[in-house]
């Protein structure tokens, strides 16, 4: 079967077997729906990975309806196959496998819908990364948020978990709505949906229609992607959804955003607003910064564990926007890199959380204490997932780490490092700070007035038997992150994915005219000795936060007063994020607002 | 944030986006010189091409059939999830059993209401079929007709009341429909690939222009459609009426 065959079935097959599962899932045991659904993200999984392997070989162009261009005029819908959208698909199938995998023991409830949005989620997840087509691109962003708003209330009885699923709806149809915006205005101009089409037609020059279209697409994105201040949704969301759906949400959703804002910039913007790099690079990095350090900083105040993992998957969103805001081949390819390690580890922890769940009935730390003396693997875990997120050697998210900051330095921002570093080790520390309540039953006394938060609904089967497959698939996950950097090779084929990526004139011959990109260019990587004591300095800089958060009260009153001011910027933020949607909307139009006048006045 | 504090960011961030907005449409074509190209060559090759005189449902279900695949599993998705956000703990057949609010309350509809409903019925029946079926002749098509059809649904519940709508409409039979309806979309897309090389290339027989059957996998997509949003549409009347439903030793 020809690669141009694969990149539809990758996607249609898991469809047809949804819709399988709903229309039989009345009448089968539910391990027939379990085993089905199984086997159709394994399908997807193995036609991504062929894809991405043929697409190395050149980019793999998939005309719908068979409606070739015709004088540089697309008539239909492409998908566009570069080894980064394959492998990214080909990650999220991965994600949903493992996920599946994890949920065989997990629900006592029967009922096909969870195995069905499931397979649509990842389709869509699988189309948002392949397709050329800009329309094409936003059907599925909403395909992919139907499904997630459903699946994350889906512990219904629990109050909590509808108001999570009702803002994570309200504002990702917000943000939808922007980039629907964007893409009238484009289509009033170009008369063209196709991207390279559009990126044609635009030309070498941006004006305030093109402006305003890239900021209202870039900002829609990013409240997938949950940029400061489009993030809140993402927290309430993540603390309520079922534990194997946040580890696609955290794993590969989020960044599905950051994919996208640099896809369209690259396939469309990049001929039009080339020449304005610098003022894009300005608001991006400040927006960027801003979101590593106040994810990073609520990260670490939070004791409800998939609370405080999802705070740090915004920290690590500012990380990778940084990193497209440095418009960097290098660290573009340090993107993809980070995005595959983060995903993994980020995955890892949010099944040990899972795990925590179902055996314990919680993710409060201040419960758990102690709980997992004497229980070492998930123990080991956390603390590898933990580590991981700080960007220490040999983790993916070090050698993505690696890539950013060498982009940087080329451009002489070298400062960036600190606040992307800084953010790391905030978040690594907090997963520290948990597991030293967890394992050790360290940090202060638990204050007897603190409100203690409500019980968690119980979304795990009682008594229902070891979950092995639940500590295999965490075990996979983390070692899959720790051996990144011993993957030979890994490094070039990024930043040779990434050259490719970010060539627009080649993928207009590509697209319009059914040229042969080649195989991918041959990019050597930078060294990465003086990374590597960044890297380990970011570590003992996590362990050094988790330290002073464990053991800060025994010190002397003098050096116990260091912890005021963190704590009244950390009040601060609490009290923006106040869990109320109309608030929300509110941030949303004002970083839009920002986003765009900020775009406008550097601009003109 | 109090409601102050969000109104006045409303107010400043509204508009600063109104300002972006008008600075951008100013960059639009004016209002009646549509600089083409995509509508201009489509209402000028698809009429033969496809022999099709509906150009807008030659655009959704053929040249851009991708996208539309996407927005019916869309609504598909968006039942699914809401019978998993309404599921309760009952068992379907418990449901069935119990009285509804308007029942303790008051009567069931009059003669004079039901009569109508029948006639509706009538009317909605065959409009929805009507549509449905000349999709490619008519500004009408799957999803219009499918909608249209399952206000049978809905004028049931008006007329008869939730029991015979249960009775009528078996639920796992139109979960079963609703499936085989956006399964076939997709599946009518492999099967395409397979026999031509690529995903909803229009494969059958186009027939003549203005025929009951031409335009080749137009139609039949449109049934698959049709059927499917219907069923969807039946699905959810289902369950927001077994939201009616209450239980027996209801607190006071």
């Amino acid at each position: 079967m020809s690669a141009n065959m694969l990149a539809p079935l990758a996607f249609a097959v898991p469809l047809v077997v949804a819709a399988v599962c709903a229309g039989i899932g009345p009448f089968v045991p539910r391990r027939v729906l379990d085993a089905l659904a199984f086997g159709g993200s394994v399908f997807s999984l193995a036609a991504c990975a062929l894809l991405a392997s043929d697409a190395a070989q050149g980019t793999v162009v998939h005309w719908f309806g068979g409606w070739e261009p015709r004088h540089g005029i697309a008539l239909g819908i492409a998908f566009v196959v570069d080894p980064v959208g394959a492998a990214l698909a080909a990650f999220a199938a991965f994600l949903t496998t493992a996920a599946m995998a994890f949920a065989w023991t997990y629900y006592d409830e029967s009922g096909p819908a969870f195995p069905v949005l499931m397979l649509v989620f990842m389709a869509a997840l699988i189309g948002f990364f392949l397709t050329g087509d800009l329309f094409n691109l936003f059907v599925f962003f909403e395909l992919m948020g139907v499904a997630a708003y459903a699946l994350t209330a889906y512990r219904t009885e629990d109050e909590s978990a509808v108001m999570g699923a009702l803002s994570f709806a309200v504002v990702n149809s917000a943000g939808a709505f922007l980039i629907l915006l964007g893409i009238a205005l484009l289509y009033g101009r170009t008369g063209a949906l196709n991207m390279a089409q559009i990126a044609h037609a635009l030309g070498g020059h941006a004006d305030g229609l093109v402006l305003v279209a890239f900021a209202f697409i870039a900002c829609g994105l990013l409240v997938k992607a949950a940029l400061v201040p489009f993030h809140f949704w993402l927290a309430d969301a993540h603390a309520v959804a079922p534990t194997p759906l946040c580890v696609l949400f955290s794993g590969i959703m989020v960044q599905a955003g950051i994919y996208a804002l640099a896809r369209v910039y690259w396939s469309v913007f990049s001929g039009a607003l080339g020449e304005h790099e610098t003022a894009l690079r300005g608001v991006f990095l400040a927006f960027g910064v801003a979101t590593a350090l106040v994810g990073g900083i609520m990260c670490f105040a939070q004791r409800h564990f998939k609370r405080l993992l999802a705070f740090s998957t915004i920290a690590h969103t500012g990380i990778l926007v940084c990193a497209f805001a440095l418009f960097r081949t290098q660290a573009l390819g340090g993107m993809w890199l980070y995005i595959l390690g983060h995903g993994l580890a980020k995955g890892a922890l949010f099944m040990c959380s899972g795990i925590l769940l179902n055996r314990f009935g919680s993710v409060d730390v201040e419960e758990l204490r102690n709980i997992l003396r004497g229980r070492p693997w998930v123990t080991g875990a956390i603390a590898l997932g933990a580590l991981a997120l700080a960007g220490m050697p040999p983790f993916g998210t070090f050698v993505g780490t690696a890539l950013i900051d060498d982009g940087a330095r080329e451009l002489g921002l070298s400062w960036l490092h600190f606040p992307l570093l800084l953010a790391a080790a905030l978040t690594g520390g907090s997963v520290l700070n948990a597991l030293g309540h967890m394992a050790f039953g360290w940090g202060p006394p638990p204050d007897p007035h603190a409100q203690t938060p409500k019980h968690e609904t119980t979304e795990t089967k009682k008594n229902g038997g070891f979950p092995y497959a639940m500590y295999a698939v965490a075990a996979v996950l983390t070692l899959a992150s720790f051996s990144a950097m011993f993957v030979g090779g890994a490094p070039a084929a990024a930043l040779g994915a990434a050259a490719r990526f970010v060539d627009r004139p080649a993928q207009l011959a590509v697209v319009m005219n059914g040229a042969s990109s080649g195989p991918l260019p041959h990019v050597a990587a930078p060294p990465l000795t003086e990374a590597i004591v960044y890297g380990f300095a970011t570590t003992l800089l996590a362990m050094a936060f988790a330290a002073f958060a464990l053991f800060g009260h025994r010190l002397p009153a003098a050096l116990a007063a260091l912890r005021r001011g963190p704590a009244l910027i950390v009040e601060a933020l609490r009290a923006v994020h106040d869990g109320v949607v109309t608030d929300y909307i509110a941030w949303l139009a004002a970083g839009t607002a920002t986003i765009g006048v900020a775009l406008a006045v550097l601009v003109r | 944030m109090n409601d102050r504090i969000r109104k006045t960011i409303m107010m400043a961030t509204g508009a600063a986006l109104f300002a972006l907005g008008l600075w951008a449409v100013g960059g639009l074509p004016s209002f009646g010189h549509y600089p083409g190209p995509y509508g201009d060559v489509l209402n000028t090759v698809a009429p033969h091409e496809r022999q099709i005189p509906n150009i807008v449902t030659a655009v959704n279900f053929d040249y851009r059939g991708m996208d539309t695949l996407g927005e019916e599993y869309i609504f598909f998705a968006a039942v699914a999830g809401i019978a998993l956000v309404l599921r309760n703990d009952r068992k379907r057949t418990t449901i069935d059993a119990l009285p509804s609010r308007r029942a303790l309350h008051g009567p069931d509809a009059t003669d004079a209401v039901r009569m109508f409903t029948v006639l509706a019925l009538a009317v909605t029946v065959a409009f929805g079929m009507y549509l449905g079926i000349h999709a490619a002749q008519t500004p009408g098509g799957g999803f219009q007709g499918g909608a249209l059809l399952s206000g049978f649904a809905a004028l049931l519940l008006l007329g008869f009341g939730f029991p015979v709508m249960r009775k009528i409409l078996s639920q796992d039979g139109f979960e079963a429909v609703e499936a085989a309806g956006a399964g076939a979309y997709a599946l009518i897309g492999i099967a395409t690939l397979v026999a031509s090389g690529a995903f909803l290339k229009n494969v059958l027989p186009l027939g003549g222009e203005g025929q009951l059957f031409s335009a080749g996998t137009i139609p039949i997509i449109n049934l698959c459609v049709g059927v499917e949003v219907c069923a969807g549409f039946f699905l959810l009347f289902l369950e927001f009426a077994h939201e009616t439903r209450i239980e027996e030793q209801e607190p006071e």
